[in-house]
């Protein structure tokens, strides 16, 4: 187990590294060169001064030393179009975005548990195949298009929800908003609910043939009770692990999903960058989401490992 | 477990369990499943409809119209038209040839890259492979929306450029899946009875590694196919997508949500719905192949 984690650990900051210096590149094939991270107007003193302060003029190996020791700092550099750091602008919209992408996460898994153990309980039969039809039409539905349908539906036609997500400020601001918040956490968490419960389908078919099911149902307990109990304890263990891995994927839903609703989180800040060139924003987005990703997926090993006695042991294969 | 890939759990229609005989042969299989026959139905329908179909249905994409603005569907527009005046239904054609051409272009591309990259990274082995596959997992961690849309911020998005950064962003994938069966490959008697009688590292991976992850590699494409049309839609409606007069059935989309309060449905849900078709058709297409290419490979 010890060796595992070492190892495990080993790769996962060598992929930080990776990622860090993915982001250091990109920043040089910016058309023009890092000068670009000022926007198109900049006078040549202030690009001097950009150059001579972040060590541009450098050769690249100390330039990427120089960079690792900003970062180091906690300086993800400066956006000229909002006037503040970029550490700032991610930790203003973070907790908006972590609001949106939770409450999706919570209703998406209420919603797709349900679906992914009766699938597996009525294998084959025709309700297994219209719950996969289902998924396989939403998994192929961008999320937009079903967020601008939900639009046209409740927000337009029927007037029940307001067609803006919460502009509040702080969380408490956007929870008191409930109404606005429906369309855009349904539209999130549709996407959500087609991969947990595909997993959960898929968890819970290999649960249900264990030998400890058939000694549960040899011991004469119920088939609601073998299914609900006995093997979706067993199961739900890979899909909530699954559920961590899969969040920073969920952050790029939430690009289109904040658009779509002009919700002022990450996401929006992101496609704004984007359509501005606000390329600090951008690098600086890339980088934390993907550090993020890494962590996280690193956690999830760590974690699995200590929850499933079965994994402590001769996992250094 | 590792850092999990964009599209794990997606297997949807692939038939689980079920005897084969030895000599079933592959293209029998095919056949014979309804999941193929749909899927490979809807994909040529999709395909005639964007390349033939402007052919005999020809309309002027080019030109803008404003005497011809937002008109409903009629039996001179079938479609309706938009707010530029084009006929839509000549526009549904127009931009399902830039989304199919995108799809499959990036999809073949990623596939050929990834192969190569996966390919040398299982049969080299050793600490070239671990900085090969670290360098693969930094680009499976950040997510691909994000990484299109820095990139379509950075260059003029051109059809050309999409290609190349969609394309850029998912040979990660095939590359992992093909440095797994590589692996696995290597350690097989004909490959080794190769290896042996001094065949080099090229002549192993084209004559012996290649033809055997074909099947693997060409139903993952398929899969990418119906991803990359996905991507580029996320990106044209986010606005970063191909500038006009290039259009797609994202594009389309951004332009009809202005008209959303305007009731002009007309803009709005015959794009997304042939997006669905497609992208739906392509990942049965991708099941159905699996389930005829996968199966032989896994006999051996």
């Amino acid at each position: 187990m010890m060796r595992f984690l070492l190892r495990r650990t080993g790769q996962a900051v060598a992929v930080v590294f990776v990622v860090v210096l993915l982001v250091f590149i990109l920043a040089h094939l910016l058309p023009g060169g890092p000068r670009a991270m000022l926007g198109l107007q900049a006078n040549p003193v202030t690009v001097k001064q950009f150059y001579a302060a972040n060590g541009y003029n450098d050769s690249l190996p100390v330039q990427f030393g120089k960079y690792l020791w900003r970062l180091a700092h906690g300086n993800l550099g400066f956006s000229y179009h909002y006037n503040a750091g970029v550490g700032t602008l991610l930790v203003q919209t973070l907790p908006r975005s972590a609001l949106l992408v939770g409450l999706a996460y919570a209703l998406g898994l209420l919603i797709a548990l349900p679906i992914g153990v009766l699938q597996a309980a009525r294998r084959g039969k025709l309700i297994d195949h219209a719950l996969t039809a289902g998924a396989l039409v939403v998994y192929s539905m961008p999320a937009f298009w079903l967020g601008l349908v939900l639009i046209i539906v409740f927000a337009i036609d029927l007037n029940w929800f307001p067609a803006e997500a919460p502009q509040g400020q702080t969380v408490g601001a956007v929870l008191s908003q409930p109404n606005a918040l429906v369309l855009p956490v349904l539209t999130l968490a549709a996407g959500t609910v087609v991969v947990f419960s595909r997993y959960m389908r898929a968890s819970m078919l290999e649960a249900l043939v264990q030998d400890y099911i058939r000694t549960a149902r040899g011991k004469g307990i119920g088939e609601r009770r073998v299914i609900w109990r006995h093997a979706l304890r067993n199961a739900i263990l890979p899909t909530i692990t699954l559920v961590g891995l899969s969040l920073p994927f969920v952050l790029s839903g939430a690009i289109v999903i904040e658009q779509l609703f002009n919700y002022p989180g990450m996401g929006l800040l992101f496609w704004n960058a984007a359509t501005v060139h606000d390329y600090p924003v951008l690098l600086g987005f890339t980088l934390v989401v993907g550090v993020a990703a890494v962590a996280g997926s690193l956690l999830a090993d760590i974690l699995y490992g200590i929850a499933d006695p079965r994994l402590r042991v001769g996992r250094s294969s | 477990m590792e850092l999990s890939g964009r599209r794990s759990p997606k297997t949807f229609f692939v038939r689980e369990a079920r005897p084969k005989r030895l000599r079933e042969s592959t293209w029998k299989t095919f056949v014979s499943s309804p999941v193929a026959l749909l899927g490979t139905s809807v994909v040529l329908l999709v395909v005639l409809f964007s390349f033939v179909g402007p052919l005999l249905y020809p309309t002027d994409q080019i030109h803008t119209n404003l005497a011809q603005v937002r008109l409903p569907p009629s039996a001179r527009f079938p479609v309706g038209t938009d707010d530029l005046g084009y006929n839509v239904l000549g526009r549904l054609m127009a931009g399902g040839r830039a989304s199919i051409d995108v799809g499959i272009a990036a999809a073949l591309l990623a596939s050929a890259v990834g192969t190569l990259y996966g390919a040398i990274s299982g049969f080299v082995g050793g600490a070239v492979d671990a900085m090969m596959m670290r360098i693969v997992d930094a680009l499976i961690a950040v997510p691909a929306l994000l990484l299109l849309l820095l990139l379509a911020s950075m260059f003029t998005p051109t059809l050309f450029v999409m290609i190349v950064a969609i394309a850029l962003i998912s040979w990660v994938i095939p590359a992992r899946l093909v440095r797994g069966e590589t692996m696995a490959l290597r350690s097989r008697e004909f490959i080794e009875a190769s290896v042996g009688s001094g065949a080099g590292m090229w002549r192993v991976i084209f004559k012996h590694v290649i033809p055997n992850v074909a099947g693997v590699v060409v139903v993952q494409a398929t899969f990418q196919v119906a991803d990359a049309i996905l991507l580029l839609a996320a990106l044209s409606f986010l606005g970063l997508g191909p500038p006009p007069p290039a259009t797609n059935w994202g594009t389309m989309l951004n332009q009809g949500l202005n008209y959303a309060y305007a009731n002009d449905w007309w803009l709005i849900y015959p794009a997304g719905i042939a997006i669905i078709v497609t992208v739906v058709a392509f990942n049965l297409l991708g099941d159905a192949l699996r389930d005829s290419l996968e199966v032989r490979l896994q006999r051996r």
